[in-house]
């Protein structure tokens, strides 16, 4: 049996919107995602949580606060969301164009569509201030 | 797994495993497909005979054993306890198991609690000890 993975993610604030960004090159093409990625060996969370916000955005943030954390378990995949939020006056830049084709704020109540079936959860979550979701 | 009874919470002293002679709450893996839940109730059964209710979130952390080679992210859950006798239910990986308080926590403590008490997490773990209804 594979072992479930852990995936860090960030809800990065700007003028009460949240940071998304448009996936390409691999699963949920097309779709709307929060930046993140998946935890390395030995790295702290919040390192990782730094680290794959300015590898995917540009942006850099100076710390990171918890919010929630969701489990998912969905037949050949199981991850394990670790999730912060930030706040930043900066904007995001494509850096890695073969993974993202835009960036963009959006508010929580005029998300764009589709988001991506991997972060569905754990933005509803974020929405309704569910410290967890299993 | 925090059980909490009576301002107090279940610790045990491992045995053979990484923290060999370390005392921590019960606990395992997140196996492949399972909720925080499920993981939780089963754990708590296998290795302390307890039943436990109102399963929650306490914290999450990151934890690296550097001689071992091997890094772990923590979920601590918290919960009641409902009915059932202790017993050590797996001898080859626990030598004893006491109710314990944060003001009588045994030592040595199992590496994952040092990330654990100076997290963000631990004075509402504290709040929680001393409100529960266990």
């Amino acid at each position: 049996m594979p072992q479930p993975r852990i995936g860090v993610n960030v809800f990065v604030r700007k003028n009460g919107k949240i940071l998304m960004g448009k996936r390409t090159g691999g699963t949920g093409e097309g779709q709307w995602c929060l930046p993140g990625g998946k935890l390395e060996f030995n790295e702290r969370l919040k390192d990782c949580a730094l680290r794959e916000v300015f590898e995917e955005s540009g942006i850099r943030l100076e710390a990171v606060e918890f919010v929630n954390l969701n489990n998912d378990p969905r037949g050949h995949e199981h991850w394990v969301h670790v999730n912060y939020q930030a706040d930043t006056s900066s904007d995001p830049q494509l850096t890695e164009p073969e993974r993202f084709t835009a960036w963009d704020w959006f508010s929580l109540d005029e998300l764009p569509e589709p988001v991506f079936f991997g972060h569905k959860k754990l933005i509803e979550a974020y929405r309704c201030r569910k410290i967890i979701s299993d | 797994m925090f059980i909490f009874k009576d301002d107090k919470f279940l610790m045990g002293q491992r045995k053979n495993a990484h923290g060999d002679g370390s005392w921590s709450v019960p606990g395992g893996h997140l196996e492949f497909g399972e909720s925080f839940e499920e993981t939780a109730i089963r754990e708590v059964k296998e290795e302390t005979n307890l039943d436990i209710t109102n399963v929650r979130f306490g914290a999450v952390t990151n934890d690296f054993f550097e001689k071992e080679g091997k890094h772990y992210v923590t979920v601590w859950m918290l919960s009641d306890y409902n009915s059932g006798e202790v017993k050590i239910v797996e001898p080859d990986k626990f030598v004893k198991m006491e109710w314990r308080g944060f003001d009588s926590l045994p030592q040595p403590l199992f590496l994952p609690w040092n990330q654990l008490l100076k997290s963000e997490f631990i004075q509402a773990i504290k709040h929680n000890v001393t409100n529960s209804h266990g």
